[in-house]
């Protein structure tokens, strides 16, 4: 009999040797090393971990990774406290103190909680029509009070920070299959480079996912791989650090987290690493599918059910129900049925699946091919599943026949978004690419090439060899060109995806498109209705993917639905413009100071992040002068504008865009922004307008 | 931010440069002969081009020396830089 | 009368050391007390200018990024038309008096610095990354060789930085005023790397 019901007996890249104490909402809970914060809340059965933005429902694990909307947690008190992580990011150690956000006096039991009934009353951009009368800054504490995400700290923080600049042939971002190949090939031919991985152990995906690489597991292929590269003297491997920011002339702005080792030690460093060329393997990360009430706690990613239950040895339920419109998602299947949880169906939304589904039906799990799912059952857990017959083309009902699974685990795949913040920061287009139902990069950069999933090649076969062929390149490129040897070969694996975004509409019920901050599919309809069809002010009206979790498992969807909605297709709908700082980064690192630099903190901090944008945030106010007429025209508009000499430029803007000045007032922004290949956005709007004028 | 090839000092970081404007930039002039419309025009009109333009930059950590800089305003690619003195660089479109 | 205080009197008083030395990561930063500068201003085209500094040490006029070192004397590469001369302390006015009388038909100038500016030598293996810490120049020896000078910021200081060899060793000026602060500075670098 095991000693808990979520932990499997075995298994597991865990040290069970070393138990780890840590709180959670105030309660006692113990973890292995080699837990997550997630991985161990799960193990200690704590299904509910974190309340929503705005109705205070219940929520649970929905990811594994940064994807993770819905635990976000702060740990540590007084001066050490850190708001504003993923559960999922945070190492367990022992000593840990984390609480969730969002709620008191835990996510277990929130006061807030009867929000969830005013619902009705509370649909997307509410707060622009209920708090106008007679001023909303009367109400605006109230409501921030109630709808937020942690609380900053108030005192200093006494750890150290630093930067580092470092310079190299290739920066390889991302350790997973592609990337690691990437790095092999440029580290062979002789490049200088660096590898960046944001996790505590190379392997990506690799780690849960079971492959074979040139004839051996894919964990030997990742120890051989990175014994290789650490042996290379111009090589550098970067753990733990997150590339979040990809800025003019290949300068990448890195974080490192190191492990605290001693109060003095540096907590985080800032890398500004300017490379000669880039490969981006920084993965794909997984879609959910909305359907109603897909909030449900038990509700997750089937890539992080597989990853809990391989690499942490975690069940993340006892009985598991697959929805998939993907192959992925038969192989998070198996390996749960492997590990003695009980696959009730997988339920795939294609009518003919094909090979996936004919193996998984071998090995005795039913396959429910052309269903979708109809709602799920439950309101604190997950209890169970409709599920009803789809059309063919899975866009209405085919009968009424609603079937009722129960479950208390639902893993959704929906397909897989490429992670393309850091091409798109830099200006790299982006391409619809229906038979994989993910926007991927159209063409690479001069210096900039994307490599693996990343570019929408999810088989784990082509992550290798494009990886591989993407570092020789770059190598290449350098002037690095020894000889590569052979590029690594994993046995072929389905990676057959179809378009599915969402279920056939119920109007009674909510269906969640952004899980962080609360947008159903409703708010997106009203949005519509309402006459806003850019994705842009679709966004920032019904803010979906906003917020820490910029949309990573529900931009698509949203897009996507959006296209619906408005008779488009996605490619007309375009995209929003992923900003820098793509991963959160705290003010501290991106500072960096030291004890005795100047203060105060957030200056230098915003001075930084300035001058890592270079020209686009400060030098080009210089840059932007052009005027319809002689002096004449300008005397008289600085007079009628500005009252103050030597403004005339800020005027004459303001007087082609709005009546007054506000945040578009500046002409560099503007100026900048119609001018860069940057995709739309109500700046470049503004811009354009401005322009038009003239 | 960007990377500038400073003609005597080598590729160094944007932060050690000052931007000087567009050149050519010529000073109207005799002064007395110089109407109000030409002076503004002088003082405040630029093309601001979307695209190729040169323009001076001061390396004002370096060797503090302006230099002409060939820059793509839309994607801030850089296709030449030369010394002051030299004839100025061709705008290969 | 005024008294005469070389760059690095304050510092040595404030910290009372001469020298920062980390046996553990193997760093050595040493103020510089012994040597002075001379700042040679003219056209490198300048033939009397070429001669003096030929006649004088031994050197040529180095271009763009180099240095020419004669023995106790090594000229550093500034602008274009700036040189700095850099030898002991105990010559600065004997060099410079020899050098003006030289330089008399041309008009290049030259003047005594070696008061303006506080000299650190910085060595040992970590010398690279520490400095690497503050300098977005690419210091590492295949881009960074031997014999190469570089005016630009470390620490957030306008500096001058100089590989004299192939040693692990950087010789790194920075304007007096700034002594403290790069002091402070370098001697907080063992904790960061």
């Amino acid at each position: 009999m095991s000693a808990n019901a979520w932990r499997l007996d075995s298994g597991g890249r865990i040290d069970r040797t070393q138990r780890l104490s840590f709180r959670f909402d105030g309660s006692a809970y113990q973890g292995f090393a080699g837990d997550t914060l997630a991985s161990a809340l799960l193990a200690n059965g704590v299904r509910i971990a974190g309340r929503s933005f705005k109705l205070h429902r219940p929520r649970g694990l929905f990811g594994s990774w940064c994807e993770e909307p819905n635990t976000i947690v702060q740990i540590g008190r007084g001066a050490d406290l850190v708001p504003n992580l993923k559960a999922t990011q945070v190492e367990l150690f022992d000593g840990l103190d984390a609480r969730s956000v969002n709620c008191w006096p835990s996510a277990r039991l929130d006061v807030f909680a009867p929000l969830q009934l005013l619902a009705g009353l509370m649909p997307a951009g509410f707060y622009y029509k209920t708090f106008m009368w007679p001023n909303w800054h009367w109400f605006e504490p109230l409501v921030r009070r109630a709808a937020g995400l942690g609380v900053a700290p108030t005192l200093p923080d006494p750890d150290r920070y630093e930067e580092r600049y470092e310079h190299c042939d290739v920066l390889v971002i991302g350790g997973g299959p592609a990337g690691l190949a990437a790095a092999l090939a440029a580290t062979r031919a002789g490049a200088r480079i660096v590898l960046v991985d944001d996790r505590p152990v190379l392997g990506g995906a690799l780690q849960w996912e079971e492959h074979i690489i040139d004839g051996q597991p894919a964990l030997h292929w990742v120890s051989a791989v990175e014994s290789e590269l650490r042996a290379a003297a111009r090589t550098r491997v970067l753990q733990r650090t997150t590339a979040f920011g990809c800025y003019d002339h290949n300068l990448v702005a890195l974080c490192e987290r190191s492990e605290r080792t001693s109060p003095t030690a540096v907590r985080e460093r800032l890398w500004h690493v300017r490379a000669a060329q880039v490969v981006l393997a920084t993965g794909a990360i997984e879609r959910p599918v909305v359907f109603p009430n897909n909030d449900v706690p038990g509700v997750m990613l089937a890539s992080a059910a597989m990853n809990y239950a391989v690499q942490y040895a975690v069940r993340p339920g006892q009985r598991a129900v697959f929805v998939t419109s993907c192959d992925s998602a038969y192989d998070a299947a198996e390996a749960l049925r492997a590990r003695g949880i009980t696959v009730v169906a997988i339920v795939d939304v294609r009518g003919e699946p094909g090979d996936s589904a004919t193996s998984a039906a071998r090995a005795g799990i039913p396959v429910m091919a052309g269903y979708g799912p109809a709602r799920v059952h439950g309101a604190r857990v997950t209890r169970g599943i409709e599920v009803r017959p789809l059309e063919q083309g899975a866009k209405s009902w085919r009968s009424d026949h609603v079937q009722r699974l129960d479950c208390d685990v639902l893993c959704v795949s929906g397909g897989w978004t490429p992670s393309v913040h850091l091409f798109s920061q830099v200006g790299g287009r982006l391409r619809y690419a229906p038979e994989r139902a993910a926007l991927v990069p159209a063409a690479d950069l001069s210096t900039i090439r994307c490599a693996g999933s990343a570019s929408g090649s999810f088989a784990v076969q082509d992550c290798l060899s494009e990886g591989f062929a993407a570092g020789r390149e770059a190598a290449h490129l350098t002037g690095a060109a020894a000889e590569c040897g052979v590029t690594p070969a994993a046995l072929a694996k389905h990676a057959g995806v179809a378009p599915f975004w969402a279920s056939p509409r119920d109007r009674r019920r909510k269906a969640w498109v952004d899980l962080q901050n609360d947008v159903t599919r409703g708010d997106l309809e009203l949005a519509v209705r309402e006459n806003l069809h850019s994705i842009e002010h679709v966004k920032r009206y019904t803010t979906a993917g906003m917020a820490v979790d910029q949309g990573k498992t529900s931009n698509m969807n949203a897009l996507a639905l959006l296209a619906e909605l408005t008779g488009r297709r996605i490619p007309d709908v375009g995209t929003t413009d992923p900003r820098n700082v793509s991963r959160p980064a705290r003010w501290s690192v991106l500072s960096s100071a030291a004890p005795h630099a100047p203060r105060p903190l957030a200056h230098r901090a915003r001075r930084r992040v300035g001058r890592l944008r270079g020209l686009e945030a400060s030098r080009l106010v210089r840059c932007a002068r052009r005027f319809p007429g002689g002096a004449r025209q300008i005397r008289e508009a600085r007079r009628a504008d500005c009252g103050k000499p030597f403004r005339w430029f800020a005027a004459r803007q303001n007087r082609s865009t709005r009546p007054r000045r506000s945040r578009f007032s500046k002409p560099h922004v503007l100026q900048q922004h119609a001018h860069s290949r940057r995709g739309p956005s109500p700046l470049r709007h503004h811009a354009q307008r401005a322009r038009d004028h003239y | 931010m960007l990377r500038i090839p400073c003609p005597w000092c080598g590729p160094r970081d944007e932060p050690e440069f000052r931007w000087g404007g567009e050149v050519p930039l010529v000073r109207p002039g005799p002064p007395q002969a110089v109407t109000e419309s030409a002076w503004a025009e002088y003082l405040f009109m630029r093309d601001n081009p979307k695209g190729l333009v040169r323009e001076r930059w001061l390396h004002t950590l370096g060797c503090r020396q302006w230099f002409i800089v060939v820059r793509n305003t839309a994607t801030h690619e850089i296709q030449a830089t030369s010394a002051l003195g030299d004839p100025l660089p061709e705008i290969r479109p | 009368m005024l008294e005469h205080r070389a760059p690095l009197d304050q510092l040595s008083r404030a910290r009372n050391t001469e020298t920062l030395h980390d046996a553990d990561a193997g760093l050595r930063v040493t103020p510089v007390t012994d040597r002075g500068l001379l700042l040679l201003q003219g056209s490198p085209e300048d033939a009397v200018l070429r001669d003096a500094i030929g006649r004088q040490i031994g050197a040529r006029v180095p271009g763009p990024q180099t240095t020419d070192i004669r023995g106790e004397y090594a000229l550093l590469w500034m602008t274009p038309k700036e040189w700095l001369l850099e030898l002991p302390a105990a010559e600065t006015s004997a060099v410079q008096g020899a050098l003006v009388a030289r330089l008399a038909p041309s008009l290049a100038a030259i003047t005594d610095i070696s008061d303006a500016l506080a000299c650190f030598d910085i060595g040992g293996d970590p010398a690279m990354d520490v400095l690497m810490t503050g300098c977005s120049l690419d210091l590492r020896p295949h881009a960074f060789a031997a014999g190469r000078v570089a005016r630009t910021a470390i620490a957030d200081v306008h500096a001058i930085i100089w590989k004299p060899g192939i040693a692990h060793l950087f010789r790194c000026w920075v304007d007096r005023s700034f002594a403290e602060h790069f002091w402070n500075w370098l001697a907080d670098s063992p904790a960061r790397w």
